[in-house]
């Protein structure tokens, strides 16, 4: 038991309320404890996984079925509404409404995540950004499975293969950063102020019609599209569908305001973890 | 020699409120309202000013009524609550042995809880491999640890929790309470093993209610009142004393006060 022994060696100061930390400082251990913790993370993105669908007949077809019957919904509907192709229309959907339904869900659940850690973070000691980063993860994991099978069905219904989709990974960590930066921020905000799902809940099914999932922005009048574009999702959907798709050329700005907003995003999340650091727990 | 544990000036503030929760509603018309109603709490120390050090080697209780903060200082030697003042050191790692339902998920089965323990508490993976095939012996659950510990007994749940937290061996080692097992042949070993843990153990934090097995642990006593610790010192005389001063005289702790407060201030 040779860890045990390292581990005596080792002094711990809990807490000194006479030193405080920098944000750089905070953010060298945020990462500290992401490794030191990272067995706990996927301990629990697995278990979470299998709990989801577990006792259901479909099991894990369901994070394929399920954008997939809404995707042929809103398909039909719209393709019936805007007089337009269900085959052509459906693909453009497809690249679109996948990455919108990710960031919406991953933020929307990782916005629960730390009141329903309540149970562990009463009893055990675990770093809260634990909590968001392990939800934010499962909901990742369930997207490329539904992209992936979505990706496959849309190429037997005609849509072109792109070399562009090796890029989806690059793509999917950007992704990736902005939920956890997003959910990080509103995980905390909840625990104080218990109206936040609510209001994100409202915010994203607004957004939904807000952003071009279902249309493209140059159908908009220009004073109209100028409002839009200080909506950020629109550049996450304009990306993800760039490199699905394959349809137009690619430019460095295409690449950068996502970067930068979960770059943003990331920073604000890790800077309201740090100010609510032993605070959380008192107000559970 | 340095202490293990080391407390300066430690207070813990902890608000107690009446509505825990206020919606968006409730806070907006509160902030107009004169009578604070929506986000009315209490604030009240469960931990004030304490000095502590315990070295290598001690076992020490602690003792007093409820709402005396014996739960909240081992909360804050396990890393769980951080103090508002002051200066916490451990030197060393902590095993807690809190709550009988720590940290347990009734969603998992009980071989998936032994590996979310392990994984929480950061013991790697292989140890926890080797420990498994004991832990479920010791747990008495046979075919039952592969089944969701929601389904389980009031006693099958105590069973499996105890062996789980039991699995390492403890550095410092703080108990809340005795571990309530079941069936009374379960009791008997699972004290046994305690007894084993606490020889094993550098330090020893025990809390309960129980003065005989406080007495029967320990040879230092930490008598707590309204979170101060108002005595310490070899366990005879502090059970003696904690017997005298406090239980005799029995006043109301922090926590039972600000709620008959709120109850008459709500009946008017």
């Amino acid at each position: 038991m040779d860890w045990i022994e390292r581990l005596e060696n080792h002094t711990v100061t809990i807490y000194d309320s006479t030193t405080s930390i920098t944000f750089p400082q905070y953010l060298v251990k945020t990462v500290r404890d992401i490794l030191q913790y990272r067995f706990a993370w996927s301990n629990f993105v697995k278990t979470g996984l299998r709990i989801r669908y577990r006792r259901s007949v479909l099991g894990f077809f369901w994070s394929l079925l399920n954008p997939l019957i809404s995707l042929v919904v809103i398909a039909t509907a719209f393709s019936f509404l805007f007089n337009r192709d269900i085959k052509s229309f459906g693909i453009f959907l497809f690249a679109g409404m996948l990455p919108y339904q990710y960031i919406s869900t991953s933020i929307q659940q990782a916005t629960l995540s730390l009141i329903n850690a309540e149970g562990y973070l009463k009893k055990v000691y675990l770093p809260q950004m634990l909590f968001p980063l392990i939800t934010v993860s499962i909901e990742t994991v369930n997207f490329i499975f539904s992209l992936f099978a979505l990706y496959i069905i849309a190429l037997f219904f005609g849509a072109t293969f792109s070399p562009t989709v090796f890029l989806l990974p690059i793509v999917i960590l950007i992704f990736f950063f902005f939920n956890l930066g997003l959910g990080m921020f509103l995980s905390v905000l909840n625990v104080f102020f218990r109206d936040t799902p609510n209001i994100v809940t409202v915010l994203f099914s607004a957004l939904f019609y807000a952003t071009p999932v279902i249309y493209t922005l140059d159908r908009l009048p220009e004073n109209l599209q100028r409002i839009f574009k200080l909506n950020p999702l629109l550049y996450f959907v304009k990306l993800s569908r760039l490199v699905i798709l394959g349809d137009a050329p690619m430019h460095f700005w295409d690449w950068m305001i996502p970067i930068i907003f979960a770059l943003v995003a990331l920073l604000i999340g890790c800077w309201m973890m740090m100010k609510s650091e032993g605070k959380v727990v008192y107000r559970l | 020699m340095m202490p293990i544990i080391e407390f300066e000036n430690v207070s813990v503030q902890v608000r107690a409120y009446t509505n825990p929760t206020p919606t968006l509603k409730e806070t907006f018309v509160s902030l107009f309202a004169k009578h604070k109603g929506a986000t009315s709490y209490a604030e009240f120390f469960a931990l004030r000013d304490v000095n502590l050090k315990i070295y290598e080697g001690e076992r020490v209780g602690i003792l007093g009524l409820n709402g005396a903060g014996k739960s909240t200082m081992l909360k804050v030697i396990a890393g769980i609550y951080r103090p508002h003042t002051g200066r916490v050191i451990v030197r060393g790692e902590v095993t807690p042995l809190l709550e009988t339902r720590a940290a347990i998920n009734p969603e998992l089965t009980g071989r998936d809880n032994i590996y979310q323990y392990g994984a929480i508490h950061c013991i790697p993976a292989e140890y926890v491999r080797s420990k498994e095939q004991e832990i479920i012996d010791f747990s008495e659950l046979g075919d039952f640890i592969n089944v969701p510990a929601k389904y389980y007994s009031t006693g099958m749940f105590s069973r499996l929790v105890f062996s789980i937290a039991t699995m390492i061996d403890p550095d410092i080692l703080i108990i809340d309470e005795v571990f309530s097992a079941g069936d009374s042949s379960f009791v008997e070993k699972a004290t046994n093993r305690l007894l084993g843990l606490l020889d094993k153990s550098r330090a020893v934090f025990f809390v309960s209610h129980n003065i005989e097995q406080v007495l029967r642990i320990c040879d230092r006593i930490l008598v707590l009142q309204e979170g101060r610790v108002i005595n310490d010192g070899p366990s005879v005389e502090m059970a003696q004393f904690y017997k005298e001063n406090i239980i005799s005289k029995r006043k109301i702790g922090m926590v039972n006060r600000f709620l008959v407060e709120k109850l008459k201030e709500r009946n008017g």
